[in-house]
């Protein structure tokens, strides 16, 4: 899952606090569906979320 | 009414004792101890065969004679042929009343096994409606909740502040939205997530309220259903990053956008 802006960016070394923008809150949440967050800026940002999806949920996707 | 145990003293008792036919003339057997009839009658000659039952003989079949009648093979042939008639009935009538036994006895199981599944049916259809009572209340709560802290947005002047009560009324709302989408009926577990993505960003653009109003969400979903826990996981996590990416797009002010935001679910990676 994929959610990108053209923003300025985000940097979290540069102000970008994690509790201030709630990132430890998402990295949990990921971390609690087997999954994880990664995000790039190039200027704008994306961050992209990879989760597991059990193959009976993709067959219920198929039908 | 009860008989006394055969013996072999009379001519009917020995015919079911030994399982023989027995033809005797009475004025020459002087070891039968006769029933009084015989002398009431004048009977002198008989003949006695077996009517066969299952385990053991049903009855036995006699002709009695006030004359000799020197009774021979031919006779017991035929007056066999009588008892294995009155056999042969005797076992079609037993084998109706176990039959209908048998048949009275699957109508009382079919009537009860129709009425648990009436039970059933009802159960699972008071079951549903439970269930869907259940989630109508949580979702109308928690959209009371939202309600309130929206209208308590009026109230802050500080951003800050404002900010906060508008991060909670976001994660209420996401929390809302996930029981608009269960699928099916009953106490289901699972969520078109590609359908609860869409209204979830359409939610959050609107939240975001008039001050925002020309940055461009947009939301591209494909169709995957997943766990309720995962969707609620997710939906946050989705409204958090969404939400908060609108703020550093306004940090030098408002702007026409160039590139909208998106959610959009990319390759689903297997589960090993």
């Amino acid at each position: 899952m994929t959610i990108s802006d053209d923003g300025l960016g985000f940097e979290e070394k540069n102000g970008g606090d994690s509790k201030r923008h709630g990132l430890g809150l998402v990295k949990r949440l990921a971390q609690q569906v087997g999954g994880k967050v990664e995000h790039r800026s190039d200027p704008g940002t994306t961050w992209t979320v990879k989760f597991p999806v059990a193959e009976e949920q993709e067959l219920e996707t198929a039908l | 009414m009860s008989f006394p145990a055969p013996d072999a003293t009379s001519p009917q008792g020995r015919a079911f004792v030994t399982g023989q036919p027995v033809i005797s003339e009475l004025v020459h057997e002087a070891n039968f101890a006769l029933p009084p009839f015989y002398g009431e009658h004048g009977v002198v000659s008989t003949i006695d065969v077996v009517i066969k039952g299952g385990e053991k003989p049903f009855g036995i079949l006699e002709i009695d004679s006030q004359t000799q009648q020197g009774y021979d093979q031919r006779d017991v042939d035929f007056l066999t042929g009588f008892a294995n008639i009155i056999a042969e009935a005797v076992g079609t009538s037993k084998r109706t009343d176990v039959l209908r036994a048998t048949i009275e006895r699957m109508k009382g199981l079919v009537g009860e096994k129709d009425d648990l599944l009436k039970e059933k049916t009802r159960l699972i259809e008071e079951k549903n409606i439970l269930a869907v009572e259940v989630q109508h209340r949580v979702r109308n709560n928690l959209q009371l909740v939202y309600g309130m802290l929206t209208k308590q947005l009026e109230h802050f002047d500080a951003s800050d502040a404002k900010e906060g009560i508008r991060g909670i009324a976001r994660r209420v709302m996401t929390l809302a939205q996930v029981y608009d989408h269960l699928l099916g009926t009953g106490m289901s577990r699972t969520i078109h997530f590609g359908e609860y993505l869409t209204a979830l960003c359409s939610g959050l653009a609107a939240l975001q309220g008039e001050e925002k109003a020309n940055i461009k969400l947009t939301c591209h979903a494909e169709a995957v259903v997943l766990d309720l826990d995962a969707v609620t996981a997710l939906g946050i996590v989705v409204a958090e990053l969404v939400s908060k990416r609108l703020r550093p797009c306004f940090s030098r002010g408002p702007r026409e956008p160039s590139r909208p935001i998106c959610a959009r679910p990319t390759r689903p990676a297997r589960r090993r």
